[in-house]
């Protein structure tokens, strides 16, 4: 609980730790049986802007564990990029980082 | 069974195909449709929360589902009407070695091409969840165990097959000829 000290008087500033624009979220991506490889490492390229070699390595993550952290940063950029890989129709959440 | 794919300026073509394709090509947007499939609508437009969070994220899981999930849903049923009004434009011709024969194409604009690949990709997801195509995210298999495809027909689910795996030949040739 961050305090703000005035002349005058103390502010107390509760913030909430679920909904901290500064805290980190992560961007998961996850397996499923019938998105194209091909097709997964493609998105990945589109919306995050990396590299071929990054958007296959990533893409082979979620194919072999499952799931894999695309990217990491504000939560209003995360419900950005999940809601565009929905629109991918791949499956992805948001997750708080620990 | 023949079909052809290939990029043309400005265009892609398909070309050579028999009434088996274009019979399988209008059979995607029946097979994309969530209706009566609560498991294939969740699939379509998922939460964007993993369950544990599900509890906290109440709020937000409710703006998402008012502003997003329609949104979502519009996008992809546009995506299936481009496919089928692509289709509309087919053209009949005959090869001169057998002028019996009816053949069919289609020139799709280029810039078309992604609204196919998610129509294409709907119907795929959409059989995948009414058939069990991947129990438990198995590979397929004809003869799983009983329980997992109760109240299945043997030869529906793998003609719904047969029909995910013409989906996914079209798919890959869009992904690494056109939308690449």
């Amino acid at each position: 609980m961050p305090s703000i000290a005035t002349p005058d008087k103390q502010t107390l500033v509760e913030t909430d730790p679920s909904v901290a624009l500064d805290s980190p979220w992560h961007v998961i991506i996850h397996n499923d049986p019938v998105n194209l490889m091909s097709y997964v490492a493609h998105v990945i390229r589109k919306i995050f802007g990396y590299t071929d070699k990054e958007a296959q390595r990533l893409m082979l993550q979620v194919h072999q564990e499952g799931r894999s952290q695309v990217w990491t940063g504000r939560r209003e950029k995360a419900e950005h990029y999940v809601r565009e890989l929905h629109g991918h129709q791949l499956l992805a959440t948001l997750e708080k980082s620990d | 069974m023949r079909l052809s794919v290939q990029k043309t300026t400005g265009t892609w073509q398909l070309g050579d195909m028999e009434d088996i394709h274009v019979t399988l090509l209008r059979q995607a947007a029946e097979d994309a449709s969530m209706t009566d499939c609560p498991e294939g609508r969740a699939r379509m437009v998922p939460s964007p929360v993993a369950a544990k969070d599900e509890l906290r994220e109440g709020e937000f899981l409710e703006d998402w589902s008012e502003f997003v999930t329609e949104d979502l849903e519009n996008q992809f049923a546009e995506d299936v009407g481009t496919l089928l009004a692509d289709l509309d434009g087919l053209e009949t011709f005959t090869l001169e070695e057998e002028p019996d024969e009816e053949r069919y194409r289609v020139s799709i604009p280029l810039d078309h091409a992604m609204a196919w690949f998610s129509a294409l990709n709907q119907a795929r997801l959409m059989l995948d969840q009414r058939f069990v195509l991947h129990p438990a995210g198995q590979e397929f298999e004809p003869h799983p165990d009983p329980d997992t495809v109760k109240g299945l027909d043997f030869s529906e689910r793998f003609t719904a097959y047969m029909r995910y795996e013409f989906y996914a030949v079209v798919q890959e040739w869009l992904v690494k000829e056109v939308l690449e």
